[in-house]
C-alpha cells in the first residue's frame, strides 16, 4: 500500500537571491548566494550535503552547481519539468529524504533569463537561435505564461 | 623629452614560402591564422612591448589599423582590456590609411607633451587581403607593432616631424569590401606614391636643417621590393642607409609596415643614431627619432628578429585562403551573449582567475567559493595571461568540427606555473597527422604553453575574443640548413 511523504520530511533551512535582471550576477554567483543563506538558516554547512536536486531549464547538468559550491563526491541531480521545474526539484529532493536513503539533501533552482538580448522567454543564453526550445509545443499564443490564465478556466476545455 | 620608452612586435608564426604546396616565389610572407586578426596581433605586440612594465602605469592606448574587426565598436578598449591596463584611460581607434600608425605614434607624443599622459601604449597592426593568387596577395604580410610613448627613460626621442595630406584614389578599401583597390599601376606610382613622398622627405629635411647623410637609418613605406628601392634612390639614400624591408621575409604589412621597420631598426640602434620614419597613405607622415643610451636597457623583446626566426611553414597555399578570404562572415548565425561577456570581462579579457587569501590556492575561471579550503569570498584577482603552463592532460578531438588545416582540436587541462588549472583550447601546435598514432610525440603531457589572445567562432555580428594557450614560440627553430629542404612535413624542426 503506497504510503504519503507527509509529515515525513522538514524543510529545514531557506535561501533566496533578490528576483531581477542581476546583470552582474553569474548563475554561479547566485547559486552561491542561495545556498549559504540556506545553509545558514539552516546552521548547517556546505559538506553536510548529501546529496542534490537542481532545477534549471537551461542548465542541462548538475556539474555547474556542484563546481559553484565545491561540493565533493556527492549526487547531483539535474531536473527540468518547464516551469514546473521548481516544484520537480523540490518534490524529488523530498523523495529521497522520505524513502530514507539520504538525511540532508537540498533542492536549488536557477535561471538566468537575461542573457539572450531580447526580453520574453527566448531561447536560452545568446548561443541558441530562437526558437530551438520548446518549438514541438504547438501552442498557440506564444509564450507559457501568457496561457497559463487560460488552463484553470472552463476555455481549456473548449480548445482542441 | 618625449619618445618611445619601450617597443614590441608580433610576426605570425605561419609563413608561405618554399615549402608551401602550391607557392611559386621565392619570397616568404607572415600570415595571420583563422584565430588571428589585427586586433589579437596588437594585444600580443602591446604585451611584448609591456614586458615586466607595470601595466597600472600606462595611461591609453591607441590602435591603429586599416583591418580593424568593427566599424563601429574600439578596438582600443578591447585591446586595452586585453593588456590588462586600467579603465581611466585614453582609448581611441586610428584608421583607414596606411599612414595611421605614424598618425598615432605622434599624436600619442602630442599628447605626452602636452601633459595629458605620462605613458601612452600605441599598436599597430594589419591583416589585409589582396585578391586570391593577385600580386597584392603575394606581397601583403600580417602583422603588429606596438610602442610605450613617455616622457621618462626616452630610448630613442623625437626630434621632429611633418605630414602632408593628399587626397587621392591610389589605393583604397571601401566598407563593403574585403580586399584593396587600386586604379592603374603605372598612374598609382607617378601620380602618387612616386609625387607625394619624396617631397615630403625633402621638405622635412630642408625643416629641421638636415641632410640625407644625417641619418642612420631610413624607414619608408613601400608597396613591394622593387617599388621600394627605387624610392630609396629617389630619396637619395645609400644602400647602407636603407632599413631592411623585409619584403622577402614578412610581406607588406600596410598600416604596420613601418612601425615593424621602426622596432627592426630600434632593436639594432645604437645611441646617437637618427631613424627617420616616413609613411604613406593620402599623403605622408614623417617622423625623426633619435637613440638615447637608455635603448641598451630595452631588453629580452620578441619584436622582429626572434619573431622571424621562430616560424611554421604552411603547407599548402589553397588552404591559406581559408584562413581570411574565405572566413564565415560574423554576421550569420547565433553567437556570444553580451550581457554574460560583460559580466565575465575580468575573466575573458585580462584573463583574471581568483586567489584564495585565506590558502593561496588559484583557480580559473574566478571562483567565489575556495575549492581547497571550502573560504568563501575570500579571493583576490589573479591574472594568468601573462604566465606559462603546462599539459595535465589533453583531448584530440578528430571528430570535432575545426578547419581541417586545424584539425585534430585539441582541448587541454593546463596547470599554470604558481598554481591554476583550468581546461584550454590549444593553437599553432604543429600538425598533426590523421592517424592518432604520433599524438604523444606531437602533444606530449607536459609540454610547455604560453597564453596567446585568439579569436574564436564569431555570430550575431560579434567577434569573439578568447586566450588559448600555444606551444612556446621559442620552440619553433628554423633549420640551419637553407629552405628548399623541409625538415619534417614542410616545417621548421620543433
Amino acid at each position: 500500500m503506497a504510503e504519503s511523504i507527509k509529515d515525513k520530511v522538514a524543510v529545514v533551512g531557506m535561501g533566496c537571491v533578490k528576483f531581477g535582471e542581476n546583470w552582474e550576477k553569474s548563475a554561479s554567483d547566485m547559486m552561491v548566494e542561495a545556498a549559504y543563506e540556506a545553509f545558514e538558516d539552516a546552521g548547517i554547512e556546505s559538506k553536510d550535503i548529501q546529496a542534490a536536486w537542481f532545477g534549471s531549464t537551461q542548465i542541462s547538468t548538475g556539474e555547474p552547481l556542484s563546481a559553484a559550491l565545491k561540493f565533493n563526491y556527492i549526487p547531483v541531480t539535474r531536473v527540468e519539468n518547464l516551469c514546473a521545474t521548481g516544484a520537480e526539484a523540490f518534490r524529488n529532493a523530498c523523495f529521497a529524504v522520505a524513502s530514507g536513503a539520504y538525511d540532508v539533501v537540498m533542492a536549488l533552482g536557477c535561471e538566468k533569463l537575461k542573457d539572450t538580448g531580447r526580453g520574453g522567454l527566448g531561447g536560452g543564453g545568446g548561443e541558441e537561435e530562437g526558437g530551438a526550445r520548446g518549438s514541438n509545443l504547438a501552442v498557440p499564443g506564444g509564450e507559457l505564461p501568457s496561457l497559463f490564465p487560460e488552463w484553470p478556466t472552463d476555455t481549456w476545455h473548449t480548445m482542441v | 623629452m618625449a619618445g618611445i620608452v619601450s617597443y614590441g612586435a608580433y610576426v605570425p608564426l605561419r609563413r608561405l614560402g618554399q615549402g608551401t604546396q602550391g607557392w611559386r616565389l621565392p619570397s616568404e610572407k607572415a600570415v595571420a591564422y583563422y584565430d588571428e586578426d589585427s586586433l589579437t596581433m596588437a594585444v600580443a605586440a602591446a604585451i611584448d612591448c609591456l614586458g615586466d612594465i607595470d601595466r597600472q602605469t600606462v595611461d591609453g592606448l591607441y590602435f591603429a589599423s586599416t583591418t580593424s574587426p568593427y566599424k563601429e565598436k574600439l578596438a582600443a578598449t578591447t585591446t586595452a582590456s586585453a593588456a590588462d591596463l586600467r579603465n581611466d584611460i585614453l582609448t581611441m581607434d586610428c584608421t583607414d590609411s596606411l599612414r595611421a600608425g605614424m598618425s598615432a605614434l605622434r599624436i600619442a607624443v602630442d599628447t605626452v607633451k602636452a601633459g595629458s599622459a605620462k605613458r601612452l601604449l600605441v599598436t599597430v597592426s594589419d591583416c589585409r587581403l589582396g585578391s586570391p593568387r593577385s600580386e597584392e596577395d603575394q606581397t601583403f604580410g600580417d602583422g603588429a607593432a606596438a610602442f610605450l610613448i613617455g616622457d621618462d627613460n626616452v630610448a630613442a626621442t623625437i626630434e621632429g616631424s611633418y605630414s602632408v595630406s593628399n587626397e587621392l584614389l591610389d589605393l583604397w578599401r571601401s566598407d563593403n569590401s574585403k580586399v584593396v583597390h587600386t586604379w592603374e599601376d603605372r598612374w598609382v606610382y607617378e601620380e602618387g606614391y612616386f609625387k607625394v613622398l619624396p617631397p615630403a622627405v625633402a621638405e622635412f629635411l630642408k625643416r629641421n636643417g638636415l641632410t640625407t647623410k644625417d641619418i642612420t637609418k631610413a624607414i619608408f613605406y613601400g608597396p613591394n621590393a622593387r617599388r621600394h628601392a627605387e624610392m630609396g634612390k629617389m630619396l637619395g639614400f645609400q644602400p647602407t642607409q636603407v632599413q631592411d624591408p623585409l619584403f622577402s621575409k614578412i610581406g607588406n604589412t600596410g598600416a604596420a609596415f613601418t612601425s615593424m621597420m621602426l622596432v627592426a631598426a630600434l632593436e639594432e640602434a645604437k645611441p646617437g643614431d637618427k631613424i627617420l620614419c616616413a609613411t604613406y597613405g593620402n599623403g605622408a607622415d614623417i617622423l625623426l627619432f633619435k637613440v638615447t643610451d637608455a635603448i641598451t636597457k630595452i631588453k629580452n623583446k620578441r619584436g622582429i628578429k626572434w619573431n622571424l626566426a621562430h616560424k611554421m611553414i604552411f603547407p599548402s597555399y589553397d588552404a591559406y585562403f581559408g584562413f581570411h578570404h574565405q572566413a564565415a562572415d560574423v554576421e550569420g548565425g547565433g553567437g556570444p551573449s553580451a550581457s554574460a561577456i560583460a559580466r565575465e570581462a575580468e575573466a575573458i579579457y585580462p584573463f583574471h582567475g581568483s586567489k584564495c587569501r585565506v590558502c593561496g590556492t588559484i583557480q580559473y575561471p574566478p571562483q567565489r567559493v575556495c575549492t581547497k579550503c571550502q573560504s568563501k569570498d575570500q579571493m583576490d584577482p589573479y591574472r594568468l595571461s601573462d604566465k606559462k603552463a603546462k599539459i595535465f592532460t589533453r583531448v584530440l578531438d578528430y571528430a570535432a568540427p575545426v578547419p581541417g588545416y586545424d584539425a585534430p582540436s585539441v582541448d587541454l587541462l593546463v596547470d599554470w606555473e604558481g598554481g591554476g588549472r583550468a581546461l584550454m583550447s590549444l593553437t599553432d601546435k604543429a600538425p598533426v597527422s590523421p592517424v592518432m598514432k604520433d599524438a604523444d610525440k606531437a602533444v606530449p603531457i607536459g609540454m610547455e604553453l604560453e597564453m596567446t589572445f585568439r579569436k574564436l567562432r564569431g555570430g550575431g555580428g560579434i567577434h569573439h575574443y578568447y586566450w588559448k594557450c600555444m606551444p612556446l614560440r621559442e620552440s619553433w627553430k628554423t633549420p640551419e640548413e637553407t629552405t628548399g629542404r623541409p625538415a619534417r612535413e614542410g616545417q621548421s624542426q620543433r
